[in-house]
């Protein structure tokens, strides 16, 4: 069983909703034990997903996706948001991913060199779905993080005006 | 005065209900307002200042969410932060005999907080309709009985728009409008004067202020209002912002959360309704208030449902139901129907500023002897934009990076129809008989549907916007139908119509029950048509105020 409470401002809505059922749904169709603990999503993939990420979405002159911690937030989504089948493709894809590494440097991504991450990436480019759905939930992960919105893009929380021909790009 | 009595009364805080409040305060009435939802406080309760990466879901929608709110959770606006303004469907249940999606908000405010804002005069076409084509009653008014209520609404609700003069879409007392983007205005040029039927794009009209009015406004362009998260700038119109507030500084108002109407109460002997039987949604208990006018602003069909539970020896089947017409006519409006294309040219500009509003296209169907159609009665507007997105970034590493804050190499332009729901006595709304909701309600059941005259516009609202966009210049265009059920355009109507005869309407001229002269209704529920150009809610407003000021003159000459 796992409680959650939501909690707004002003005590607008103030309660607790259980989330139980769902929960042991998913965990018990999945062979990890340590998702079991911690939630649908594992540490491991997490350190997974945020190390892909630091391959597609890199550090440069601003912060990349594992900078913004991508992982915590994907695996909320997955666990909250995704449908029970759409958690399956998730985890699938993850190790489709993990399977393809192995194939092609024999051992798994996070033992792998920057230089053997890339190549493997650069190969899941040219078409492999698994790759491709997880790369773009990446990519808005990264986007929406405080990251991605305030200093990867300019942010205008109050913009004050409406130019409906500026020069100036808006994000 | 005892502590349960008042001089009047009003069932709802949303738009209408806000509306007959602020009146019947400003005239003197101690008045009563009954909202069966929680209190939300203007600019106190909001959360639009808190970023987007500080919620938990970043505006995602969960499995919860979907669980307990089904119908709520598929509206455009419901997501993480606007939630809170939405009902959960497993608590307000409702049964769909045919497919209808009705978006409810109950609180403080009703759904002035999460509304589109698009506000449209009906037009003397709209009220001649029914008349002439005989479709429902005839409208017991004409254009100029409301115009005036128009004149005196705008300014407080702040609508900004251009005048157009256009007698199928009247002008009103609007603010400066919101500019167009350098596409649209450009689109617009091209098809002036193009169309021998009149086709033009003019700003879309709504109640997002470009001026200050009193400490509302103006709008700052944050597109919280869109996203249903309301606005700590007050930058829109909302019964929060604006009418509670004028409301409760006449020190008239009693504002009463938490209590849900679910009874009128009925005197035989006086044949004049003398209360109301209330239930508090938190702890159950009921309570009767009593006043000499009641405004029943509930939302089109909780303010019939109401009625319908409210019987007697006298009204056995709802209370004012003499014509049998209560529940019946229920109207929405079809929409999604339209066309979308991209644009060469402007590629080194953008737009700055989320604008809370589009462009707008008025009705040019049916509107005169040239423009008459065969295959169907009425017509359609269409709503849109041109904007200018991002281009989708390929690869990975730096480049893929620096290319996700690359624009769209074009910009895209869409225009989406809006169109007339003809009243049908089959679309309906009525009570089941032995379904209670946890407060002890009966539930409600709607059967209602779209008929031939809407599916014979269809066609026509794809292709006539194909024309727009191609004569506008645009390339790659495509038509779409999103194939919307009823309920989903948030405009629904009737199910308590006015009416010159009683025989055949539940209200008179006056938003007046022709049965029960101290009762009146003034949200949607009175509509004898759903209109041809979206936007009703301004229509509420100005007959509200109508009505009040009616109601008020016939309480002081003793008539009520
Ligand atoms: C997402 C969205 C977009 C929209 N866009 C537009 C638009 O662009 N233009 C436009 O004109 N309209 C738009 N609408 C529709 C507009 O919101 C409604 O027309 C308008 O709010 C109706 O006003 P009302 O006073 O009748 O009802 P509401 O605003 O719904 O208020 C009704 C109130 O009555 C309360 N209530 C209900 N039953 C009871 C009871 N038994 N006892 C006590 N209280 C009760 C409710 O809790 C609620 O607060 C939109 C709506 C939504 C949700």
């Amino acid at each position: 069983m796992k409680r959650r409470a939501f909690i707004t401002k002003g005590g607008i809505l103030l309660s607790t909703i259980t989330v139980g059922s769902n929960f042991v749904l998913t965990t018990s169709c999945s062979s990890d034990t340590v998702a079991e603990l911690s939630g649908l999503v594992s540490a491991k993939e997490k350190r997974l997903l945020n190390e892909l990420g630091a391959i597609i979405i890199p550090k440069t002159d601003t912060p990349g996706a594992k900078e913004a911690e991508i992982a915590e937030y994907m695996a909320v989504i997955v666990e909250d948001c995704y449908s029970d089948e759409d958690q399956e493709k998730f985890k699938l894809n993850l190790s489709n991913i993990e399977m393809k590494c192995s194939q092609m440097h024999n051992r798994s991504f996070l033992e792998c060199s920057q230089g053997e991450r890339e190549d493997l990436v650069m190969a899941l480019e040219e078409s492999d779905e698994s790759y491709s759905s997880i790369k773009s939930f990446i990519t808005s992960a990264y986007l929406s993080s405080k990251i991605g919105k305030t200093e990867f893009f300019d942010y205008y929380q109050v913009p004050g005006k409406y130019d409906g021909c500026s020069e100036k790009r808006p994000w | 005065m005892k502590n349960n009595t008042f001089d009047a009364i009003v069932i709802g805080t949303g738009i209408s209900g806000g509306w007959a409040a602020k009146e019947l305060c400003e005239k003197g009435l101690k008045t009563l307002v009954l909202e069966r939802g929680r209190n939300v406080e203007h600019i106190v309760d909001y959360d639009d200042m808190v970023p987007s990466w500080e919620t938990k879901y970043r505006g995602r929608v969960t499995n919860e969410d979907r669980r307990i709110s089904p119908v709520q959770s598929g509206v455009y606006n419901y997501n993480e932060r606007s939630k809170k303004y939405f009902v959960n469907d497993l608590d307000n249940p409702y049964i769909q005999d045919k497919p209808f999606e009705w978006a409810r908000g109950y609180q403080v405010g009703g759904r002035s907080l999460i509304w589109g804002r698009q506000c449209y005069r009906r037009s003397e076409l709209d009220f001649e309709a029914n008349a002439k084509d005989g479709f429902g009653v005839d409208w017991p008014i004409r254009y100029k009985d409301i115009a005036p209520w128009y004149d005196y609404v705008e300014p407080i609700v702040g609508v900004s728009g251009s005048k157009e003069g256009l007698p199928h879409l009247p002008d009103g007392q609007f603010q400066p409008p919101m500019p167009m983007n350098c596409v649209e205005a450009e689109v617009s040029r091209r098809i002036k004067g193009k169309f021998s039927d009149g086709r033009m794009i003019i700003h879309g009209r709504t109640a997002n202020h470009t001026l200050k009015i009193d400490d509302r406004g103006p709008c700052q362009y944050k597109g919280s209002c869109g996203a249903g998260h309301a606005c700590s700038f007050g930058g829109y119109f909302s019964s929060n912002s604006a009418t509670l507030p004028m409301a409760a500084k006449t020190g008239n108002m009693t504002l009463r959360p938490f209590s849900m109407v679910q009874e009128i109460l009925y005197d035989k002997e006086t044949q004049s309704a003398t209360g109301v039987r209330v239930i508090d949604t938190e702890t159950l208990e009921q309570r009767e208030f009593f006043a000499r006018i009641i405004f029943l602003n509930a939302s089109t069909l909780n303010t019939t449902a109401i009625l319908l539970n409210s019987t007697s020896d006298v009204f056995p089947t709802g209370l004012g139901n003499s014509s049998g017409q209560l529940g019946h006519n229920l109207m929405d409006m079809p929409y999604g129907m339209g066309a979308r294309g991209t644009y060469e040219g402007f590629e080194d500009k953008f737009t700055f500023g989320r604008r809370p509003t589009g462009i707008f296209v008025p009705r040019f169907r049916n509107i005169n002897k040239s423009t008459e159609q065969k295959d169907y009665v009425r017509g359609f507007t269409y709503q849109g934009g041109a904007g200018r997105g991002r281009k989708a970034s390929e690869g990975f590493g730096r480049g893929y990076k620096d290319g996700l804050a690359e624009p769209a190499d074009q910009w895209t332009m869409a225009i989406t129809a809006w169109a007339e729901h003809l009243p049908y006595f089959e679309n309906k709304m009525y009570l089941h008989k032995e379904k209670k909701d946890k407060y002890g309600m009966p539930v409600i059941c709607v059967d209602c549907e779209f008929k031939e005259n809407e599916a014979a516009m269809v066609d026509d609202m794809m292709n006539s916007a194909a024309e727009i966009l191609e004569m506008g210049g645009l390339k790659n265009i495509e038509t779409y139908n999103w194939e919307k059920i009823p309920g989903s355009c948030i405009h629904e109507t009737g199910t308590a119509r006015m009416g010159k005869d009683p025989q055949t309407s539940v209200l008179n001229r006056w938003n007046q029950m022709h049965d029960v002269k101290n009762i009146f209704i003034t949200d949607g529920s009175a509509m004898c048509s759903s209109g041809t150009t979206p936007g009703p809610s301004i229509t509420y407003m100005a007959l509200t105020a109508r009505a009040v000021d009616y109601a008020v003159k016939e309480l002081n000459k003793r008539n009520l």
